[in-house]
């Protein structure tokens, strides 16, 4: 049985990338994705299916990370490493690049499709996508009431859930891809496949083949 | 197709000349840039494909396609052989 790929979120990732003006590392993200999920989890609607736990630097799930850094390995977000005073480390920081906004642009057919969904991370990165993640931080410490226990992310303990999108059980909207769009993002987003599915094209715009 | 071991490759052609064309017209269409290509699968292998007398009134001219010949459209065109990962494949490293 094969595994399915939660592509959903990779869309949303480079969705915000592409929205904002600004690089982003994996925290400061994750801020602006908890924001949205939170958003939406209010109106009872599923965007990203990140399962939200609270981590030392807030809200975070390991997945944002490891898909970030995919992304950009792939090509479809630059990035650089900075060393950041306060985790003591290295940090990837992640920018939007042409390949970005190019395969953004190829499903806009799904974007619009989802409108209701796309609209309110609009809203989000329009609203706070300007902010710094301290100021992000700050102002997600300064809620009084959020996610499934709606108190204050300092009152939930170490590590524990904080939102789960997948827990709403009859969600009004939920960004799934249905099979047909499910096979074209797979071939999509893979690098090697989309460059064979160009040459294909150009193939018959050519009027190139070879009769069995 | 060259790179498709050869025992694979006769399979591949072998169940591609047996193609039912009604099959092929029920099958949906890919999304988006893929819109003209249709999905099939033989085995572990993901095949692209369109049938040249549905495809030629819907998208010949936007993707101004040259392999159709109008006096000729019983044919189905193959543009892609790929095999699928039976697992999601981590991302290469660069």
């Amino acid at each position: 049985m094969e595994k399915r790929v939660n592509y959903e979120d990779l869309i949303i990732d480079l969705y915000i990338f592409n929205k904002l003006e600004r690089k982003s590392a994996n925290m400061s993200t994750a801020k602006l994705l908890f924001l949205f999920e939170e958003e939406l989890y209010n109106k009872n609607m599923i965007g990203a299916h990140y399962k939200m736990k609270r981590h030392t630097w807030g809200p975070y799930n390991q997945k944002i990370g490891t898909n970030l850094k995919n992304l950009a390995l792939n090509g479809y977000l630059k990035y650089i490493e900075n060393y950041y005073d306060k985790a003591e480390k290295d940090v990837k920081i992640y920018r939007k690049n042409k390949i970005t906004t190019k395969f953004l642009k190829s499903i806009d057919e799904l974007i619009q499709e989802y409108s209701v969904i796309f609209t309110v991370l609009d809203d989000i990165i329009y609203e706070y996508g300007d902010l710094k993640a301290e100021e992000l931080k700050d102002h997600l410490y300064s809620l009084e009431s959020v996610g499934v226990a709606y108190k204050r992310i300092e009152a939930y303990k170490l590590y524990s859930i904080i939102l789960d999108p997948d827990s709403l059980r009859n969600p009004k909207v939920n960004f799934y891809l249905d099979e047909d769009w499910y096979d074209t993002i797979e071939i999509m987003i893979n690098p090697d496949m989309f460059h064979k599915i160009r040459e294909a094209i150009v193939s018959t715009q050519y009027g190139k083949f070879k009769q069995l | 197709m060259k790179t498709i071991p050869r025992s694979d490759r006769e399979d591949i052609i072998l169940n591609l000349k047996r193609i039912d064309k009604e099959d092929i017209k029920r099958r949906p269409y890919l999304k988006g840039e893929l819109k003209p290509f249709k999905k099939y699968r033989i085995g572990d292998y993901r095949i692209l494909l369109s049938y040249c007398a549905e495809c030629y009134n819907k998208y010949r001219e936007e993707f101004n396609c040259n392999i159709c010949n109008k006096n000729s459209l019983e044919q189905i065109v193959v543009h892609l052989i790929d095999k699928r990962p039976k697992m999601y494949r981590k991302m290469k490293r660069k």
